[in-house]
């Protein structure tokens, strides 16, 4: 009999994922883990953190320890007219943890498909998202707003402080700040109170789609909001505006996953079309990333014991007899291990003392 | 089970009566013993009394759900939560005071004495003046009367202090009052439980 397996919680989650992601054709990528420092210079605000650990290459290149993967594939692939590439990946990256402020190194899994992405492939990327979610745990939320409809909201105001005051206190659900900006901006007053309204629109998907149609939301991405949220499972997805994704490259859904007991979002993604325009290229983009670091502590093994036997032995015992014992245990599917006297703090299930034996026969 | 965090000190006390009229009262909270935790399963909620400045830290990791913080600890401190309510109690100003004489040269860097270096490092940058934060954890006042700073950034309620050491207000830098902020996970899965005390107590704000 072989033995078992032992993954920890997070080494389970990426090898589901990765089952998952190629089951629907997505191929995982490896990447090297440099890269050229210039590919983050220009998108740093795409970055989770603008900080980015770099060294000189001894070609006197400036490289960095990638702190994102996205970036990476979107330059790996290339356009091609009607054909749409899957990606999916597990990596590390590094970068500055928003809790210690200090580098950290965090395993990151995700998928992004890039191409001539239509609506067939949103869907198949929000279905992901949440499977994704119901594989780490049976109690999780995936929510989805649509820059689309944000951005429509926007369109009558012309200044860029107020905007993006506006969708700061959106992203915090605050909507008594953005109805004191249309306070002091009566020019705009019209777009930030729809702005605030987003804000507290609660209720089931249905009731929150058919408000958004009587707010005059805009209409080919609320249809596809419609279609992408009647896809997924209801139990687990909400309509939710505060989910917002940086404008400069979200153009489309943004998603946000979260598992009840891990404090932050585990999984964030969406459509960054915009991302691939200034990066130069015609594609359209979406994909979602897995943040495994956050769920150290919910995937945590909390098993009762370390081992399962201790084997003690003695110095005049025959080694070759103990370990065949040994083997004999661990080939019955336990965890053995083979000490002569047993360290202070050791959890065991059983404990055979091949000494009592012998003392007892001795006696 | 709701967990709640509420500053400890009279802001919290506050605070706690609002909670209470919203009808999640926890009696035993009132009491004068030295602990921490208070539960009322009947109504479905645990307050912790902690540190006003850490209340965001508390709501943020997730040990409590919802909490009561000052807008001047969610500006500094920038956590990743929801702002849910603004419950228009503990109401001051974040300002920049300095001695009654003084007179700004802006030919030299300011130097600022202040404990919300956040706050002051961003109201200064909107308006391109260059600064030198002199980061204090108390009696700011001091600073500028001993000659270490030109201004300081503070909370000022009454003014009382600033006047009585021959300081007075330039420049408010913006209102503050507690505010009602929730942890973004625990929103997703006590939404009903959270929605209906922001709905009472912001009932209770309006009225």
């Amino acid at each position: 009999m072989s033995a078992r397996i032992e993954l920890k919680g997070e080494e389970k989650v990426v090898m589901a994922l990765r089952s998952l992601y190629t089951s629907y054709g997505y191929r995982p990528y490896k990447m090297s883990r440099f890269e050229e420092y210039d590919l983050y210079a220009g998108n740093k605000d795409f970055l989770v953190s603008g900080n980015v650990i770099t060294f000189t290459d001894t070609n006197g290149k400036l490289m960095a320890l990638k702190p994102d993967v996205t970036l990476s594939i979107v330059r790996s692939v290339r356009d091609v007219r009607n054909a749409v590439s899957r990606i999916c990946y597990d990596e590390n990256v590094y970068r500055v943890s928003d809790r210690s402020g200090t580098f950290r190194e965090i395993m990151q899994a995700g998928l992004e498909c890039i191409g001539d992405v239509g609506i067939l492939e949103l869907a198949e990327v929000a279905v992901l998202a949440q499977k994704s979610l119901q594989n780490i745990s049976e109690k999780s939320v995936l929510t989805i707003s649509h820059m689309g409809i944000t951005e429509a909201f926007l369109k009558g105001i012309s200044n860029q402080e107020v905007i993006e005051e506006a969708i700061a206190a959106l992203s915090s659900r605050n909507a008594q700040a953005i109805l004191s900006l249309a306070g002091e901006n009566p020019d705009s007053a019209g777009s930030l109170e729809k702005l605030a309204h987003l804000c507290n629109l609660t209720g089931s998907n249905d009731q929150v789609l058919s408000e958004l149609e009587n707010m005059g939301a805009d209409r080919l991405s609320l249809e596809e909001l419609r279609t992408v949220v009647s896809l997924l499972d209801p139990k687990s997805v909400r309509i939710d505006f505060t989910a917002v994704g940086g404008m400069k490259y979200y153009n489309g859904m943004v998603f946000r996953g979260y598992v009840e007991g891990v404090p932050v979002a585990v999984l964030s993604g969406g459509q960054y079309d915009r991302l691939l325009r200034r990066m130069g290229r015609r594609s359209r983009a979406v994909g979602f990333a897995v943040y495994l670091d956050a769920l150290e502590r919910l995937l945590e093994d909390r098993r009762e014991y370390d081992v399962d036997v201790v084997l003690l032995y003695d110095r005049c015992d025959d080694i070759s007899q103990v370990l065949r014992r040994a083997r004999a245990l661990r080939e019955g599917g336990m965890s053995v291990v083979v000490l002569r006297e047993v360290p202070e703090g050791l959890r065991y299930r059983d404990l055979i003392d091949l000494g009592a034996n012998r003392g007892g026969q001795n006696a | 089970m709701l967990n709640i965090a509420l500053p400890k000190g009279r802001l919290g006390e506050k605070v706690y009566g609002m909670f209470e009229k919203a009808g999640f009262s926890c009696p035993e909270i009132l009491s004068d013993s030295r602990k921490l935790v208070f539960e009322n399963p009947s109504c479905g909620v645990r307050y912790f009394w902690v540190k006003p400045s850490d209340v965001t830290v508390y709501v943020e990791r997730g040990a409590a759900d919802i909490g009561v913080a000052g807008k001047d600890i969610i500006d500094e401190y920038t956590p990743d939560i929801y702002e849910l309510l603004d419950l228009n109690v503990g109401r001051c100003r974040m300002c920049v005071a300095a001695k009654k004489d003084f007179r700004e040269n802006p030919d030299v860097t300011l130097r600022v004495a202040t404990k919300f270096s956040t706050i002051a490092r961003r109201y200064y940058s909107s308006i391109g003046r260059e600064i030198d934060i002199i980061p204090l954890n108390g009696s700011i006042e001091l600073a500028p009367v001993l000659g270490m700073s030109d201004v300081i950034v503070d909370i000022v309620e009454t003014g009382t202090t600033l006047k009585e050491n021959g300081l007075e207000v330039f420049q408010t830098i913006m209102p503050i009052s507690a505010r009602l902020i929730a942890n973004k996970s625990a929103f997703e899965f006590k939404k009903d439980e959270i929605l209906k005390i922001q709905n009472r107590l912001a009932s209770m704000v309006e009225a």
